[in-house]
């Protein structure tokens, strides 16, 4: 039986300018990622400073310097459109890969914040 | 099987008027050009546009409350209209076709999200947490070249007679046989 879950993956940005890269293993019963969401605790630091690149299973779904407020949603839109489609992406090995980019912008100033990639998953139920 | 995927391009613009040149790399399996998305990363602090003062209100108590003019009932929704900061004009053109495929406008943000909104003050209306999501401008434009080329012009910097420092990022979405 095919059921959906979401997962979330958090990363640290302590530096200003910095670039912070992780990996995140998934469920091994899960078996697509339907769709992809980015969010922080500080909304307006991602949307003016972010950039990443992001792969699933060693192929490259959004290269490097694809701004994260182009796979951010705001409040404005219904919770069941909030994630950007992927149509259903193979996990593989389950491997999620993020490398994350914080840029100077003369809109905000630097302070620590945390950024959240959320995951839209498929997964067999394997009862 | 055909596979989606997106090129981004960085230009970094310096100066007032600058008109920079670019030219896309394209991959040689390309079927076709499927979408095309543009925005903007300033690097400088920007100017800002001058403002109306606030209203203020002396309450019977001798306290004075300020109202700015976007929370002023009294000011007409048509003054609290304000045009969206233009950055500058962006052309692509493919060689396989003869003209420009894509002319477009680039805008800092969108500065009237908040026009008629009834929220409270204290949660004003904001890009990064009322936007909708940014999608390309969906086209398809055939051709097996793996080149195109366009150019950007600064319009800002000349509007604020300033050498005002930006980063535009051109996504340009295409197709691919896997």
């Amino acid at each position: 039986m095919i059921k959906t879950t979401k997962k979330r993956f958090d990363i640290r940005i302590t530096q200003a300018n910095a670039t912070v890269s992780d990996t995140f293993e998934l469920d091994k019963n899960i078996v697509r990622i339907l769709g992809i969401l980015l969010t922080s605790d500080k909304d307006d630091l991602l949307y003016y400073r972010g950039a990443q690149k992001i792969e699933i299973n060693k192929e490259e779904y959004f290269p490097d310097n694809y701004e994260s407020k182009l796979l951010m949603t705001g409040i404005n839109v219904s919770p069941k459109q909030r994630y950007y489609d992927l149509g259903g992406a193979s996990t593989g090995n389950g491997r999620v890969q993020i490398t994350y980019k914080d840029s100077d912008d003369g809109r905000t100033v630097f302070a620590p914040y945390r950024v959240s990639l959320y995951l839209d998953c498929e997964l067999e139920d394997m009862k | 099987m055909n596979k989606e995927s997106v090129i981004v391009t960085k230009l970094n613009i310096k100066l007032k008027g600058e008109r920079k040149h670019f030219q896309i790399k394209l991959p040689s399996d390309i079927k076709s050009i499927i979408g095309i998305e543009c925005s903007v990363r300033m690097i400088d602090a920007w100017p800002v546009p001058p403002v109306d003062p606030p209203r203020e209100i002396i309450n019977p108590d001798g306290t004075i409350t300020v109202i700015m003019p976007e929370d002023d009932s009294h000011v007409a929704i048509k003054e609290k209209y304000k045009a969206n900061q233009f950055v500058g004009e962006v052309r692509i053109q493919s060689y396989d076709l003869l003209n420009w495929f894509y002319v477009s406008d680039v805008y800092a943000n969108d500065v009237n999200l908040n026009l008629c909104d009834v929220s409270d003050v204290f949660f004003r209306v904001k890009e990064h947490s009322h936007g909708i999501p940014k999608h390309e401008e969906i086209m398809t434009i055939p051709g097996i070249t793996t080149l195109v080329q366009g150019w950007f012009l600064d319009a800002i910097g000349k509007q604020y007679n300033q050498n005002l420092r930006y980063e535009v990022s051109i996504y340009v979405w295409i197709k691919t046989e896997d």
